[in-house]
């Protein structure tokens, strides 16, 4: 009896103890998956962080950058455009004192003949008006240009810096051939010869 | 002693036992050395059990300490990884910063350097240019 007994007792102490590995073992296997995951997640929150970090990074840097750059570049092409003006005002300038030179007779005859042309009529009326010109001297043109043509001399420059300005007798058609009139109709023309001339572009 | 020890059970020691080394032998009466005989084997079982019962509440309180501290080093694993990758976050943009800042110095310092060539160029070549342009709008 007490044989069989010890052997109850082991049995049962034997059961336990496999029932009580068992449990530990599973609690270390859950211990295992837990940390398995843990470190996934982990992985994850971490790579998440960085990822957000790398666009608030760019933000940043594109914020710093651009306004720098687009105000460097505002700057450059401001500097560029007072160059460009000052070279028109010197233009201006250079136009405007062309009445006392010797080409002023052979610009004014051109001028007036393009206008005429432009406006197309034999009985156009033909207005020219310079800063600083002698009345005579604009009188003189008249004997250059076809029979029919009336010629006014004005004795203010026409448009400030002066020049041609035609028209058919009832002021239908005008053709404007002032310095200004010519500056305007050759803007961009006069930017790129500047610029070309200036900056090399 | 049969409403608490099942039948096989109680055959068991009940057979097992000889009677010449019962503690209980001394009264001489055979009846009273079985009964006495079954109860200790129920008191050493019911002790088994209990220690059984023991190790097993033993295995489960070391499987909830186990998980706890599964639990714990989990979250400082991710308290760590957190920590370092907000570390990792603030030195990535501090470095940007300084390097943007940088290349916004040297941004400066290239328009600068642009400024000072307009500059001369237009020293040197405002004649020509109004020159050219003069003989653009003179048709010349």
């Amino acid at each position: 009896m007490a044989e069989s007994l010890d052997k109850l007792h082991n049995r049962i102490l034997s059961d336990a103890k496999l029932k009580a590995a068992g449990i530990v073992e599973q609690a270390e296997e859950k211990s295992k998956q837990i940390l398995g995951e843990a470190q996934a997640q982990a992985q994850r929150d971490a790579d998440d962080i960085l990822s957000r970090a790398s666009l608030e990074a760019e933000s940043i840097r594109r914020s710093i950058l651009s306004s720098r750059i687009r105000a460097n570049r505002l700057t450059i092409l401001d500097e560029k455009n007072k160059i460009v003006q000052s070279i028109l005002k010197s233009v201006e300038q250079n136009l405007s004192d062309i009445p006392s030179s010797d080409q002023f007779e052979s610009i004014l005859k051109r001028f007036a003949a393009e206008a005429v042309e432009a406006v197309g009529t034999d009985d156009a009326v033909v207005r020219i008006g310079f800063r600083n010109a002698d009345k005579k001297r604009l009188q003189s043109i008249g004997q250059l240009l076809p029979k029919r043509t009336k010629l006014l001399a004005e004795e203010t420059a026409i448009d400030d810096l002066g020049g041609v300005v035609a028209s058919d007798p009832e002021g239908k058609m005008i053709f404007n051939n002032s310095f200004k009139a010519r500056i305007e109709r050759l803007d961009n023309q006069l930017l790129t010869t500047i610029s070309s001339t200036i900056f090399g572009e | 002693m049969s409403e608490t020890v099942s039948k096989p059970f109680f055959e068991q020691f009940y057979s097992a036992r000889p009677s010449g080394h019962s503690k209980t032998q001394s009264n001489g009466v055979f009846g009273a050395e079985i009964r006495l005989s079954g109860i200790e084997a129920v008191r050493k079982i019911v002790e088994t059990e209990a220690q059984a019962k023991h190790i097993v509440e033993e295995a489960e309180s070391s499987a909830q300490d186990i998980l706890a501290n599964a639990s714990e080093k989990a979250r400082k694993i991710r308290q760590a990884s957190t920590a370092e990758a907000e570390q990792r976050k603030v030195q990535m943009l501090r470095e940007t910063r300084e390097k943007a800042e940088a290349d916004a110095r040297s941004s400066d310092v290239e328009t600068e350097s642009l400024l000072e060539n307009y500059k001369k160029l237009f020293e040197n070549k405002k004649d020509a240019a109004t020159k050219k342009a003069v003989d653009l709008i003179l048709g010349e």
